[in-house]
């Protein structure tokens, strides 16, 4: 399986009368893209704004980030599963565009509201710009409003397609131009003697990704090639707290899968990635998901295992009952453990190497803006959106994010 | 630059009152520095100034807690001071902790920056590190030149609002607060590169070192169930329905109680759950199934226990600190011990 990321660089979006790239410059036809996104019947009005790094502005309510993509050539679709046939992905070629994002934002009717749904803001300056990897691209900010009378299910995929369908139109203007750099992921062979490595992931909640368009709900820890996650086939369903969440940006960048893949053939061998499609409930399911998980990764040989989790209290048992059952079969283990006010509540001997990507508790100022896009003021809290603000890392998107996107991490002060 | 303003509290013996002959006399101050304070003025330099110290005898403290809190955070309040600095106090138990008390009162109520020096095994670091920077001192007093010096430097820092280094960089104990760090390579780029090493049987250094939880002893078994009162207490988040105290569905401030006299059965009509995650369609069918009010009340019929305590206590687990919710455990068992309970029924989510 051989996939090649065409990679073209983004320095600035403007509105213009078409939706094309040219010398760096992103147009985009604003009222094209609305009525691209209207194609769903159940989406009622939308916006789109164009943000900036360095102005002054703050967007709040954001549900995810998403980077613009489009398959170009090989097997299956752009996220595959929602936006064509649940086709296997990870072959051919993606054109994918850097240094911007789309950003939905929707201003969800109490009553439709998950049970894990949270107030997610991204400053385009000041201080909050360095907790969070999306205050340094520029935004295409989608705020969608589906209309009313739709059940809780068909609103989140008229908020989830209509994020993703954005992404994909706005990169589907490059599909006849020559990307400026191009990147190869292919699990190929390697030196004989370089450890074999697997990278296996945690799920935490029910609903946290869709993999190949379906929500993962009990589904039986299983094999994924690397590449499938860097083409499109795992998106974030994920709205709970904004700081933890593994955006479908970050899901797209994997960076367990990208940092092993960097070493693979050099220091190490990648041999591919194990995971569990969601949080187990009960220990007999706990320890089924520990046992698959650690067996799949022995059975593609690995003697070591990155494991990545994605959040939550119970699941922490899975996450170390994980670690310790690979750790028996002679799997070493790293783990990548987000930190609370209490990291852990859970641990085992074991787990004696971990990585944190930071700590969500931790406050920060952030100062009154210019303007705000999104809404008016922030959920649950009803606090002034475009005012000063004093609010834990937790409501910043993605800054702690559980994948390890961003280059935070914690220390003893 | 105006001056930073120190206030000092040091204790009877370092006022030159006495010994221990003097730990009685109640708090007083006076203008200026006193004592070690002299060589905190020094290592201050131009940039501070000690403008009032505040003194108390170790046992008055202690044995007048509440009352000599008051005072002392009268004194240091009424000398408007940017920070507080606390002894050192070395190894003496009854001073560390008299200063651990004025550190935290001064810290919560005048929300100013606090520095104190003491010996690691000093009971008073415990009570005060998080909200404290505690130069480590050592346990001799002889050691009072280095230690106030390096005092006077944190003091500087957090008067000037400089960013304060790591503990060690900076020689203050860890206040097992953590903060967050912008580095060069991602959480990814790290995990590979730490088990790269792991691999190798070379030496690495976790990001997160597991955390130690002191073990509870169960006490003994309940000799005859028949003799003994019940009560029902959970983490679950059960309130009457409307949640009217407001307690948070994560991250719980505080622990409430219900009373249930005359309740056998929790209905969906009445009650539900505040709790994230444990809130919803299977707790509002049947809240008895997060509290079993149901199944008590037929065995207290049944004569299996004597008695159902009269209230249940409540709070939520969800994302709430060890340290938070072993002050409610406390708070809640001391209530349980006072009305004769033999026995806790215990729900979790």
């Amino acid at each position: 399986m051989r996939l090649e990321w065409g990679t073209f660089l983004v320095k600035d979006a403007v509105f213009g009368h078409k939706t094309q790239l040219s010398d760096g410059v992103l147009s985009i036809d604003r009222d094209g893209l609305r009525s691209f996104l209207a194609q769903d019947p159940n989406l009622g009005a939308i916006d789109v704004e164009i943000v900036h790094p360095g102005d002054e502005t703050r967007i709040v309510h954001a549900l995810d980030v998403v980077e613009p993509r489009f398959k170009v050539a090989g097997h299956g679709s752009t996220f595959p599963g929602l936006l064509g046939p649940p086709h296997t992905v990870g072959e051919g070629r993606t054109h994918r565009l850097r240094g911007v994002t789309v950003v939905q934002t929707a201003d969800i009717p109490h009553r439709l509201r998950p049970t894990q749904w949270d107030e997610a803001i991204i400053d385009m300056s000041g201080p909050g710009v360095e907790y969070s990897p999306f205050g340094k691209t520029v935004n295409v900010v989608v705020g969608l409003r589906p209309v009313s009378g739709l059940t809780p299910e068909e609103y989140d995929t008229s908020l989830l397609l209509g994020g993703l369908r954005a992404a994909e139109y706005l990169a589907k203007s490059t599909a006849d131009l020559q990307p400026e750099q191009v990147e190869t992921f292919e699990l190929g062979p390697v030196t004989p003697g370089l450890p074999k490595v697997a990278y296996i992931r945690v799920a935490s909640g029910t609903n946290d990704v869709a993999i190949y368009g379906a929500k993962s709900e009990a589904m039986t820890p299983t094999l994924i090639h690397p590449n499938e996650i860097l083409d499109g086939a795992v998106v974030n369903l994920n709205w709970g707290f904004a700081s933890e969440r593994n955006v479908t940006y970050v899901q797209l960048n994997n960076p367990e899968v990208l940092a092993l893949y960097r070493h693979h053939g050099k220091d190490l061998n990648f041999v591919g990635v194990v995971m569990s499609g969601s949080g187990a409930r009960s220990q007999w399911e706990k320890d089924r998901n520990a046992e698959h998980l650690s067996k799949l990764a022995r059975l593609l040989g690995a003697e070591a295992a990155i494991i990545s989790w994605d959040w939550g209290g119970s699941s922490q048992f899975d996450l170390m009952l994980t670690c310790q059952k690979c750790e028996k079969l002679g799997i070493k283990t790293v783990l990548v453990v987000v930190e609370m006010d209490q990291s852990l509540i859970f641990s085992t001997p074991e787990a004696d190497a971990i990585v944190s990507p930071g700590i969500t508790d931790e406050v920060v100022e952030l100062p009154e803006m210019k303007r705000v896009i999104g809404g008016e003021t922030l959920y649950k809290t009803g606090w002034e959106a475009k005012g000063r603000l004093e609010v834990p890392v937790r409501y910043l998107m993605a800054s702690t994010n559980r994948l390890g996107f961003h280059c935070l991490t914690a220390r003893q002060s | 630059m105006d001056k930073i303003k120190v206030a000092h509290y040091i204790n009877q013996f370092f006022a030159g009152i006495g010994g221990e002959e003097k730990t009685d006399v109640g708090p007083a101050w006076r203008y200026g520095p006193i004592g070690p304070g002299i060589a905190l003025q020094a290592a201050l330099g131009e940039e501070g100034e000690v403008v009032s110290t505040i003194f108390c005898g170790d046992n008055y403290f202690n044995q007048n807690l509440d009352k000599a809190k008051e005072q002392v955070f009268s004194f240091v309040a009424q000398a408007s001071p940017d920070i507080l600095v606390a002894g050192p106090a070395f190894d003496a138990g009854r001073y560390g902790l008299a200063c651990a008390h004025v550190c935290t009162t001064v810290a919560e109520r005048l929300n100013i920056p606090v520095v104190s020096g003491m010996h690691l095994q000093n009971p008073g670091v415990e009570l005060c590190r998080r909200l404290t920077y505690i130069v480590e001192s050592g346990e001799s007093a002889a050691a009072m030149r280095r230690v106030t010096a390096v005092m006077a430097g944190l003091a500087l820092k957090l008067g000037r609002g400089d960013q304060i280094g790591p503990p060690a960089a900076e020689g203050y104990i860890p206040r097992g607060v953590r903060r967050n760090v912008l580095v060069d390579k991602n959480p990814g780029q790290r995990a590979v590169e730490m088990l790269l090493k792991k691999l190798k049987g070379e030496s690495f250094v976790t990001e997160l070192p597991l955390p130690t939880f002191s073990p509870v002893p169960p006490p003994s078994a309940i000799h005859d169930l028949r003799d003994a009162v019940l009560a029902l207490v959970t983490e679950a988040g059960v309130v009457p329905k409307g949640n009217p105290d407001r307690l948070e569905w994560t991250r719980a401030t505080k622990w409430i109680k219900y009373d249930i006299a005359g309740i056998d059965d929790l209905t969906g009509d009445a009650y539900t759950s505040a709790h994230g995650m444990a809130a919803g369609k299977f707790a509002d069918e049947d809240p008895d199934r997060l509290l079993p009010l149901d199944v008590l009340r037929e065995m207290e019929k049944e004569n299996v226990f004597k008695k159902l305590l009269d209230h249940y206590y409540v709070t939520v687990g969800n994302g709430t600190s060890v340290e938070s919710a072993t002050k409610y455990a406390h708070e809640i068992a001391k209530e349980l011990l006072a009305q004769g309970v033999d026995a806790v029924v215990l729900t979790g989510t």
